[in-house]
């Protein structure tokens, strides 16, 4: 018996932070009730709707969609007066009445494709007109758009007219509905009881209930009931209330939390006609007046179905107009040929039969599926973003097509590089295929702008993203709507790892730094129930980093559109959303490498070098770039720059591009887990003949030594073995992604190949390897669209490297902080040109400092080329507390004579005057031993300064002093170098002068530290203790299924590497994570030629290693000093099992630990405060 | 009003046409029930439960994991058979555990 009963007011948790299940959830229950219908009605957009009309499809419930909006108090309510007032809503405000008005709400929903073009253009009008986060529409608004018939009108107990109904005011009700029928057909306008038994004179009552429904009869309105729903089930109570406590930012109280009781969940009809009845009664209706109520909201969800694909529109696909591309239907495909065929002069010297008929094929399947425009639009876009002289690359499997090769949007040539275009655009495929831009990250922005221009606000706009809670911010807001002290809330959300909120629980049983830190407790599991029923709620909604729509002029009828942040017209749709809805999304994504690389072209330039064209270096065979390469010297260059791929590279010694492309697409988790890279690399170094399936299978297979790397290569395998096309054996790869689709592929595949002849024994070694690929390998057109800027930057690195660090450091485009690539340079013999006022700017500068050699950049036995004719100049970016317009000031006014010049003319806040005296920004002018003169000399000035104000003279009619003899000798004796370095890691949050080790330096000489450039020099398997700054932790994927801590510490000398495996993570995970200057302890480990590594058995804290020495030292000596360093570290740390964790099994085999490739605990290394170190240790008992 | 929060023992039953408390013990009196004026549902404030309070470290002990802590209310009219017993009630029925109060006596 299926349930007749229709929720037509159901707020999921797309009602920001209002509802407390997922779309998905409310569907399930909906369907296990055995209702055929429901609605979702979410507040204030449609964030939700797509993902659930795609759950109503799956589970066959018609879905009826809504929008639940805020309006103004109407004229009778207590609280109109109040919010007639201008609006007091400041940005400081933090929680309470200011962050949520309360507004009364109007719900409209849409009846046909009509109405969800009506709602959609509600939602964005309602948007415009108020302010960003706090929409609120009006009746004249949203009678507007329901003039066509399509919206129906849905007023509840949270309405005006509720209101007025709940405070006994009849007439002001009756007034309010007059007020709406003169603007709405009397038939689009509902009125929506709820009855959720709470105590008789609050809202949601069932007197307040019975009142509206009289008034409806009385007004022969429909009346139907509704459960205003904000969770699946009744025991989701309490999370409904941190969420409201939350979106208040306040904690939890009875007036900051909106329900008074846990009815408002799906209930059952049953459970609905029960509340029904007490409704009817109390609304004087007589005999079945319940069962007329329930018969009524039935027929009205009926009126709102939607059917997905013709109301909706998922699944179809909408491209932009012929007319904004400058051609027409018809001759779309043509204008395609012809760019096409004006590309081919320009990539090819002559062509080729084989890219004749390469082209030929393409186009053909772009004509069957109709997407010249989108070709055409793609191109467009590319043109306008070389036009504004921004670098782009394409990204992904679009490098596989010829076309975009010809049409410039890539710039990799997919012939040349055996790649194929079936892993990109497939004939049976109706899918909108996938092109993606690399752009600088600096100017996305201006691109995004020049793409509004070019076609038009109408047809552009940017994709959302929610942002959903995982465990942090879970942690952080149900602390704080507890009440919990600030300061545990912050430590306990740190203490996680990035992981889902909903693995809170598991985690605490897996890891045992969270145990350790007592979060283990039985008092705090009210908190992670709570944490984990938060699970993936979105919370926030963003701007996508860097999806743009581009369609037709009916954008705005497909999806309601919001201002970001930043101001872009937005739509209320996420990226998978747009997917379903077929819109062009075209991925504009800002890649710092981009803008590092046009920084240092730019300074090659400005140094009066010619500019290299790097986007001219086919066939990519410079061999001083993979000499480079292969030392392993490639810090700080796109995609080889990690602990992991530096290893890599030195093993692998790739030396073409295709190499590259290789490299790329092993360092991946899949073949380190299967191990393919071993059997590569013995082949590969000809230690090994390379081993093949079959004969037939060697040319798909040679590139690699027979090992399968490549999406492209599993295509050509089953090709081959079955015979079919690569179309076809493309689909055959995206099945073997899960256990279903194995099977079928199976007994299709097996079966095929048998017939045309290939032995049991052969078809078994097949299949295992097919698959066993499914959850991983790469696509190798995703690979050599990456291979390009990785050889881009690793030549600008040879060649150009101080111009090419100069870049890196003003962009920051890696995963390591500029400290470590100013190490780089400094090891380069690139000289580190400390700030200046009169040579900064706000960025990085190169300067020649001698004339630089003919000929090719030598390179250094460490690999690195040298460069000692350089040095780099250090950015007014990094002064602590210096704002965007000092700079610009500053830089304005260069040059300057005298600090007293500098002063009246540049006019920056005295705190950051005084960080630029003691990083040494006036040295050039003044000396280094002058930098306390300075300081004094400043506060004269600044007092001499407010004298004049108090005196009201003007500050610029001072003198300008034309030498710099304006400040006196105080007598004061000079910084000193420990001094110096502390105040410029202070202030610059990097030591420019000196390492920061180099103030340990004596305490780990006492130590007995192994400092990284001797690491080579030592035995393997000896156990050694180094010492250094935190550069980077990662939790990678790794072969067992375990849990593999990578740690990188620099110590001045170069990086070095270490690995906690789980046996080691017990008792020292807690410090890696959370110390920035570490000793580690570890047995060496060789692994390779020039690569070594660590497995760690230890960490400490370096620091309180450091204070632990001193402190004996001034009591006992040196000697007892260094015994109780060393049974600090020899003490057993005891009390932790090392008890396994969950590890996941993909559908391969592949087992991954859950919390491999996560972001790991504590602050990431690149954040780091500045402040982490002491100012200054003091001395060392010298 | 007065308030009250003891413990009472309750006997459903016919209260007019509809089910209800029909019948209750308090302090060793029977009370009967002349009619419900209104019922309602209410949930009790978690945040300041025991188990809330045990994860702010203000008290050791952390109590039942029911946070809804839902409570129906009724007001209903009784009378014990003495002159002047006749009044206003209000009773709660605590969903969790199934037990009864006398929350108040409203004058």
């Amino acid at each position: 018996m299926s349930d007749p009963f229709i929720h037509l007011r159901v707020a999921s948790g797309y009602s920001l932070q209002y509802g407390a299940s997922h779309p998905a959830a409310l569907v399930a229950k909906a369907a296990e009730l055995e209702m055929d219908s429901l609605a979702l009605t979410d507040r204030d957009g449609l964030y939700g709707a797509v993902r659930f009309a795609k759950a109503c499809r799956r589970t066959g419930i018609a879905p009826i969609i809504g929008v639940d909006l805020a309006v103004p108090f109407a004229p009778g309510d207590p609280r109109h007066a109040a919010s007639q007032r201008p609006s007091r809503r400041s940005t400081a405000a933090r929680g309470g009445e200011l962050r949520d008005l309360r507004l009364p709400r109007v719900v409209a929903m849409a009846t046909s494709r009509a109405g969800w073009a009506a709602l959609s253009r509600l939602i964005t009008a309602t948007h415009q007109r108020g302010e960003r986060g706090g929409p609120v529409s009006d009746r004249e608004l949203i009678a507007g758009y329901a003039q066509s018939g399509d919206l129906l009108v849905m007023l509840g107990a949270d309405s005006n007219f509720g209101l007025a109904v709940c405070r006994d005011r009849v007439d002001q009700a009756a007034d309010e509905l007059h007020r709406w029928l003169e603007v709405l057909d009397r038939s689009q306008l509902i009125i929506a009881a709820t009855n959720h038994q709470v105590s008789s004179q609050l809202t949601g009552s069932a007197r307040q209930a019975g009142g509206m429904v009289a008034l409806a009869d009385q007004h022969r309105l429909t009346a139907v009931l509704t459960n205003q729903v904000r969770m699946a089930e009744r025991h989701q109570a309490a999370t409904v209330d941190v969420l409201d406590a939350a979106r208040r930012l306040v904690p939890l109280d009875v007036r900051n939390v909106d329900r008074r009781n846990a009815e408002g969940y799906v209930k059952s009809g049953k459970g609905m006609i029960e509340v029904a009845r007490e409704v009817a009664s109390l609304a004087g209706r007589g005999d079945k007046g319940a069962e007329w109520l329930i018969a009524d909201t039935r027929h009205t969800g009926i009126r709102c179905r939607l059917d997905p694909r013709a109301d909706i529109g998922l699944g179809e696909i909408h491209l932009p107009e012929f007319d904004v591309l400058g051609t027409t239907g018809e001759l779309a495909m043509g204008a395609l040929r012809q760019r096409c065929e004006v590309g081919m002069t320009a990539r090819y010297t002559r062509s080729t039969e084989q890219i004749d008929n390469r082209l030929a094929d393409e186009l053909a399947v772009v004509d069957q599926l109709g997407f010249a425009s989108y070709f055409l639009t793609v191109a467009d876009v590319v043109q306008e973003i070389r036009t504004m002289n921004i670098r782009c690359a394409a990204r992904g499997s679009g490098a596989g097509s010829l076309i975009n090769y010809l049409l410039g949007i890539s710039g990799v040539d997919p012939i040349a590089n055996g790649l194929i275009m079936e892993r990109f655009l497939s004939p049976l495929r109706q899918a909108l295929p996938d092109i993606d831009l690399d752009v600088e990250s600096a100017r996305r922005l201006d691109i995004y702008r020049r793409v509004l221009d070019v076609f038009g606000t109408d047809r552009v706009a940017c994709v959302a993203m929610m942002e959903t809670y995982r465990v942090r911010h879970a942690v952080r807001d149900v602390g704080a709507a507890l009440s919990l002290p600030p300061l545990e809330i912050d430590a306990i959300a740190k203490s996680f790892p990035h992981i889902r909120a909903r693995d809170a629980r598991s985690a605490l049983r897996d890891l045992p730094e969270l145990r350790a830190a007592g979060l283990g407790e039985q008092r705090l599991s009210v908190l992670f129930n709570l944490v984990e029923s938060l699970d993936g709620l979105p919370r926030h909604v963003a701007l996508h980093p860097c999806g743009v729509l581009l369609s037709d002029l009916t954008l705005g009828d497909r999806t309601p559109m919001e201002s970001s942040f930043g101001g872009f017209p937005m739509s209320q749709f996420d990226k998978d959303d747009v997917e379903d809805m077929g819109l062009l999304k075209l991925d504009v994504l800002g890649i710092r490498m981009q803008s590092s690389m046009a920084h240092a072209l730019d300074e090659i330039e400005r140094t009066g070098l010619q500019r290299p064209d790097i986007d001219a270096l086919a066939p990519f065979d410079d061999p001083d770039t993979y000499d480079m390469i292969g030392h392993a010297a490639t810090l700080g260059c796109f995609q080889i720059e990690s602990p992991g791929q530096r290893e890599l590279v030195g093993k692998f010694g790739p030396d073409n591009f295709n190499d590259i492309i290789i490299d790329i697409s092993l360092f991946r988790p899949g073949p380190v887990e299967s191990d393919m890279v071993t059997p590569f690399l013995n082949a590969r170094q000809g230690w090994q003949q390379p081993a093949y399936l079959h004969p037939d299978l060697e040319p798909a297979l040679a590139e690699t030594r027979g090992v399968v790397v490549f999406h492209e290569q599993v295509i050509k395998i089953i090709s081959v073995v079955t015979g079919c096309s690569y179309a076809q054996a493309d689909e055959a790869r995206r099945a073997l992604g899960d256990t279903a689709g194995q099977l079928d592929v199976q007994e299709w595949l097996l079966p095929t190949a048998r017939q045309r002849g290939y032995s049991e024994k052969v078809l078994d070694q097949v299949w295992m390897v097919l698959k066993a690929f499914a959850s991983f390998g790469f696509c190798k057109a995703h690979a050599a669209a990456f291979a390009l800027p990785t050889y881009q930057s690793a030549w600008l690195k040879r060649h150009y490297p101080a111009h090419f660090l100069a870049g890196v450091l003003t962009h920051d485009p890696g995963m390591y902080p500029k400290r470590l690539i100013l190490e780089e340079a400094r090891r380069m013999s690139i000289s580190i040109l400390g700030v200046d006022v009169n040579r900064s700017d706000g960025q990085y500068r190169v300067e020649q400092l001698a004339e630089p050699q003919p000929g090719v950049v030598p390179l250094l036995p460490s690999g690195l080329p040298s460069a000692a004719e350089w040095g780099i100049r250090l950015s007014l970016a990094d002064i602590k507390g210096i704002s965007e317009a000092e700079i610009s000031r500053i830089v304005d006014a260069q040059p300057y004579t005298s600090i007293t010049d500098f002063f009246h003319r540049a006019h920056v806040e005295v705190p950051v005057l005084e960080r630029l005296i003691l990083t040494g920004g006036f040295d050039e002018l003044y000396g280094q031993q002058r930098r306390r003169d300075l300081l004094l000399h400043l506060a004269d000035l600044h007092r001499a300064a407010r004298g004049r104000i108090n005196g009201s003279r003007s500050l610029f009619d001072a003198p300008t002093h034309s030498r710099a003899d304006d400040v006196q000798a105080s007598g004061l004796p000079s910084m000193t170098a420990e001094e110096r370095l502390s105040a410029e890691v202070e202030i610059l949050g990097m030591g420019t002068s000196h390492h920061i080790m180099d103030f340990y330096a004596e305490f780990l000489t006492a130590l007995g530290a192994t400092r990284s450039s001797d690491l080579l020099n030592q035995r393997s398997r000896s156990e050694l203790l180094v010492a250094g700054v935190k550069v980077a932790t990662q939790t990678p994927p790794i072969r067992s299924g375990r849990r593999v801590v990578f740690l990188t510490v620099d110590d001045g000398c170069g990086p070095v590497d270490a690995t906690f495996f789980e046996d080691a993570q017990g008792p020292y995970a807690a410090t890696v994570f959370s110390s920035w200057l570490l000793v580690v302890r570890g047995e060496l480990r060789r692994t390779g030629p020039r690569g070594v590594s660590l497995r760690a058995t230890g960490a400490w804290d370096l620091q309180h290693l450091h204070d632990l020495w001193q402190s004996v030292m001034l009591i006992d000596g040196p000697q007892q000093a260094m015994a109780a360093v060393v049974t600090e570290i020899t003490a057993a740390r005891k009390g932790f099992d090392t008890t396994h964790s969950v590890t996941l099994v993909h559908s391969s085999g592949f087992r991954q630990s859950p919390y491999a490739d996560v972001k790991p605990a504590g602050t990431p290394a690149g954040q780091a405060p500045r402040k982490l170190w002491h100012a200054s240790p003091g001395s060392s008992g010298r | 009003m007065r308030n009250y929060n003891e413990s009472i023992e309750v006997q459903m039953g016919c209260v007019g046409d509809d089910e209800g408390p029909e019948r209750f013990l308090w302090r060793n009196r029977l009370w009967r029930v002349l009619g419900v004026q209104s019922r309602w549902i209410e949930s009790g404030e978690w945040w300041n439960g025991p188990a809330v309070r045990a994860a702010r470290g203000d008290e050791t002990v952390a109590a039942s994991s029911d946070l809804l802590c839902e409570q129906e209310l009724w007001r209903v009219e009784a009378a014990n058979g003495l002159a002047g017993s006749r009044g206003i009630y209000e009773l709660a029925h605590v969903w969790s555990d199934g037990s009864w109060q006398l929350r108040s006596v409203v004058d």
